[in-house]
């Protein structure tokens, strides 16, 4: 049975929410497993500081059901300028209802309002719930020698937090 | 209870500049239960002066429109909204009696 579509309530994280965050982001990444990337389900967890930081600085979202709890975040940084999108994560008991579509939303609309001239992130090319999502909403995969050197940077920094460097891309969405 | 509005006009002059202004209001705006109605909207100047800008932030009520407006996080952001755009900044009552065509 798929689960119909809803159009969550999306708010500002706060720091009540991060446990629910943090238990969202494992339970989302053991989906890479299945894909070939074993790595990402049983390890190479998301740092703390980032989630931190995107509380500091009003870049943590959550979708919420009824109850005020997080079905899903989304967490951004700026990034020399641009907006940089780390990640987009549903709990996998909630997928496929458009909440990473009402996700991908929100972010792209506060990088309009914060005048942000492009969005960028990185995604794993085999992921389809990832990088057709973001196709899906106009992002376009970038040629990584074109990139400017603060966006490079943070890619090879992800992946030494231990994210594969193969098949994973940089996709950008102008704004 | 009637809530509370800001109702905002901004020309943004200094993008960076504003983008800081924006990180620094998230806690004060949160702390007050803020929600935004308008922001960057489409709009149309249908008379009048009007600027790029329109923002409409909703507060449980006047006291926390205000109490936001005059806490300390809030004050402390001023200066980079100044140095980085030309703005209005109006704190509203809501109103909360009948409406046309309602019936008594």
């Amino acid at each position: 049975m798929i689960a119909p579509t809803i159009r969550p309530e999306i708010r500002p994280a706060t720091i009540d929410d991060l446990q629910q965050i943090l238990k969202i982001e494992r339970r989302a990444a053991a989906a890479f497993a299945a894909i070939g990337y074993p790595e990402i389900a049983d390890g190479a967890e998301m740092p703390l500081a980032l989630f931190e930081a995107g509380l500091e600085d009003g870049l943590l979202w959550v979708a919420i059901d009824a109850a005020d709890r997080p079905l899903g975040y989304a967490l951004a940084a700026m990034i020399d300028g641009f907006f940089y999108l780390e990640d987009i994560s549903v709990d996998p008991d909630h997928q496929r209802r458009g909440i990473g579509d009402a996700l991908v939303v929100q972010v792209i609309d506060h990088a309009k309002f914060l005048y942000c001239p492009a969005l960028v992130l990185s995604t794993l090319e085999a992921a389809p719930w990832s990088s057709a999502l973001y196709r899906k909403h106009g992002f376009l995969a970038a040629d990584m020698d074109r990139l400017p050197g603060a966006i490079v940077e943070r890619f090879d920094a992800e992946t030494a937090l231990g994210l594969p460097a193969q098949g994973r891309i940089i996709m950008v969405r102008r704004l | 209870m009637a809530k509370g509005y800001w109702i905002a006009r901004v020309d943004v002059t200094d993008m960076e500049g504003y983008q800081a202004y924006v990180k620094a209001i998230g806690k004060p705006l949160a702390k007050y239960g803020a929600k935004y109605v308008t922001r960057g909207g489409t709009y149309e100047a249908v008379e009048g002066a009007s600027r790029a800008r329109n923002v409409t932030l909703e507060f449980p009520s006047y006291e926390d429109a205000l109490a936001c407006y005059r806490s300390d996080d809030y004050q402390a952001a001023i200066p980079l909204r100044q140095s980085s755009a030309d703005s209005e900044l109006v704190v509203v009552e809501g109103y909360d009696g009948p409406q046309l065509g309602e019936s008594a």
